[in-house]
């Protein structure tokens, strides 16, 4: 017997890594401003988090201090693996995401070589809600 | 809400109606003609007083029944289907509000309706919502005999039948949408209906039924085809540029165009068009289509004699993109299904399809494709309904005691017709049909 006034919760997974071992990022990673990760990433990170099912989801990606100089030129942010429940949106859903940076570098992208943050929302939509819309499921009829 | 059943769960019953050609309305588009007519409303008139009275209570019983997780008669088209794998109606429209049957549980709980759903299991299947998904039957006035109609839904064919004693009734089923008065409160309460987002006509022909393009007419007037979405059924045998002209207006058309195969068979099934007048209808058809942006899909409903050339259609639909659709496997009339054929002439039939599917090497997966209008899914969609067809004529139990029935009912038709089923079938089909008294 299932009782659907318990919400379900919704598993999000981030796998972030440092693109060059020699120069470490400095990184924030957080979902639905939960912060999962602040600091150096020294090497790769998997980041879990339950949310509820009907809340939208927001997740943010963020590269900050990096200098731009020579040593430094391979300094950034792999972000490996991004699912939500078991589906993954990295590469096929990476256009869907903002990248704001110093670079104003505006291609779809899951490597971030600039200060800034790369971020990823279900549109103010459930997760499931989005997940029809961004798989061109149709109409999504709305009492 | 606990004993919602993933298996047997539809939303439709909370956005969708449907109007008989009598003017009745019925609570789904798939539940066909032989279904139970018993909860179709008891008023048979569209006025503004009686239609929320019919969707909002009459049909309470019924969503209780949904959400109970009661089997209910009139779903065994869509069980059918599902057990086929073909894509049913129960997944369509559970798709429209975004529930998905491979993961009912999280999207039921997300859907934009579940809070609708609660509402009415809290107030004995009561809803405050007007539908938003119609299928409009406009009446039975048709130029087609197809031969595994009904008069309810072709008045040559009923005109043919009531001749050879077939049927008796002192008057052809009624055209609702002739009815000037009728037709207006119909598009006054449409113009009232909250978030109406889709319309679909079928008739009879719906290009020879004036009251076709009055409401289109009468839509255009109201502003409604800026918002909402028009579909039809034709059957390719006219064309009619003041109707092409009038849907152009509207901000998205699905164009549904039937026939079932290149083959001259599609002569005798659809009597009496010409398959090459069809064609050109349908070329002519497609063009306009491509100018306009409309949707298009190929309307078949396959029978015992055009089982041996659904590659045709397959194949057409496949290389011009185009999606095939079928309401069900043909249920009525009952002589006319596939599976009338024996088992070892249908083995032969489901192979040349299953060869087709391979001939594509495009991998199949578990996860149905469902929203086939979609143009960039219209192949895979195209494959998995052969599949599904595979399956049915593999499967279906043997039906071979309606041969007779079958060999009776044409004999009579082709009496007036002056044609015979001989000029269009194998030797194979000849002695079968003779083994059955042709």
């Amino acid at each position: 017997m299932k009782n659907y006034y318990d919400l379900l919760d919704i598993n999000v997974k981030v796998i972030v890594a440092p693109n060059d071992k020699a120069i470490l990022p400095e990184a924030i990673v957080s979902i639905n401003n939960c912060v999962l990760y602040d600091g150096i990433l020294d090497r790769a990170q998997d980041l879990r988090l339950k949310v509820d099912l009907l809340i939208p989801i927001s997740i943010k990606v963020e590269l900050k201090n990096k200098k731009y100089d020579e040593e430094s030129r391979d300094n950034g942010i792999k972000i490996q693996l991004l699912t939500i429940d078991d589906f993954e949106l990295i590469p096929n859903f990476t256009y869907l995401a903002e990248y704001k940076n110093d670079h104003n570098y505006q291609k779809p992208t899951s490597m971030l070589p600039f200060n800034g943050v790369w971020s990823i929302t279900t549109d103010d939509r459930p997760f499931y809600q989005w997940h029809h819309i961004i798989h061109k499921q149709g109409w999504l009829l709305e009492p | 809400m606990k004993n919602i059943n993933p298996d047997t769960f539809c939303p439709s019953l909370w956005y969708h109606m449907r109007i008989l050609p009598s003017g009745k309305m019925r609570f789904c588009r798939w539940g066909g003609i032989s279904k139970q007519d018993s909860r179709d409303s008891i008023k048979s008139d569209l006025t503004q007083e009686n239609f929320p009275e019919y969707f909002q209570n009459e049909m309470s019983t019924l969503r209780m029944d949904m959400i109970q997780g009661t089997h209910i008669p009139e779903c065994q088209d869509c069980r059918l289907m599902e057990t086929h794998g073909k894509v049913s109606g129960r997944e369509r429209q559970l798709l429209k509000v975004g529930i998905q049957r491979n993961n009912f549980d999280k999207t039921f709980r997300s859907s934009p309706f579940y809070n609708e759903f609660q509402k009415s299991a809290d107030n004995n299947g009561h809803t405050d919502l007007w539908p938003q998904d119609w299928q409009i039957d406009l009446g039975n006035q048709c130029n087609s005999n197809c031969i595994f109609c009904t008069p309810e839904y072709s008045s040559k064919l009923g005109a043919e039948l009531k001749k050879l004693g077939l049927v008796n009734y002192k008057k052809p089923a009624t055209n609702w949408s002739n009815d000037d008065a009728a037709v207006d409160q119909f598009v006054d309460m449409l113009a009232k209906s909250k978030k109406l987002a889709y319309l679909h006509f079928v008739g009879g022909e719906p290009l020879v039924i004036p009251g076709f393009k009055k409401i289109l007419e009468k839509l255009v007037d109201r502003g409604l085809n800026k918002t909402v979405s028009i579909g039809f059924t034709t059957n390719l045998t006219l064309w009619d540029k003041s109707i092409i002209d009038l849907l152009s207006q509207y901000q998205e058309v699905n164009l549904g165009m039937s026939l079932e195969c290149f083959d001259k068979i599609n002569n005798y099934l659809r009597y009496p068009s010409k398959i090459d007048h069809v064609q050109d209808t349908l070329e002519k058809f497609l063009l306009a289509s491509k100018n306009k942006n409309w949707l298009n899909s190929l309307r078949i409903t396959p029978t015992l004699f055009s089982v041996p050339h659904l590659v045709s259609i397959y194949e057409y639909a496949y290389s011009k993109n185009i999606g095939v659709e079928s309401c069900n496997f043909l249920d009525e009339p009952a002589h006319m299904r596939m599976n009338v054929l024996p088992m070892d002439m249908r083995k032969p039939f489901a192979d040349k399809i299953q060869q087709w599917i391979d001939s594509k090497n495009l991998p199949l997966t578990d996860n149905i494709t469902i929203n086939y209008r979609d143009p960039n899914l219209s192949q895979k969609g195209i494959l998995e309904d052969a599949q599904s067809y595979v399956d049915y004529i593999r499967n279906a139990p043997e039906e071979t005691h309606r041969l007779p029935d079958t060999v009776s009912y044409i004999k009579k038709l082709e009496t007036l017709r002056g044609n015979t089923i001989l000029d269009y079938v194998s030797p194979e089909y000849e002695k079968l049909l003779r083994s059955a008294g042709y």
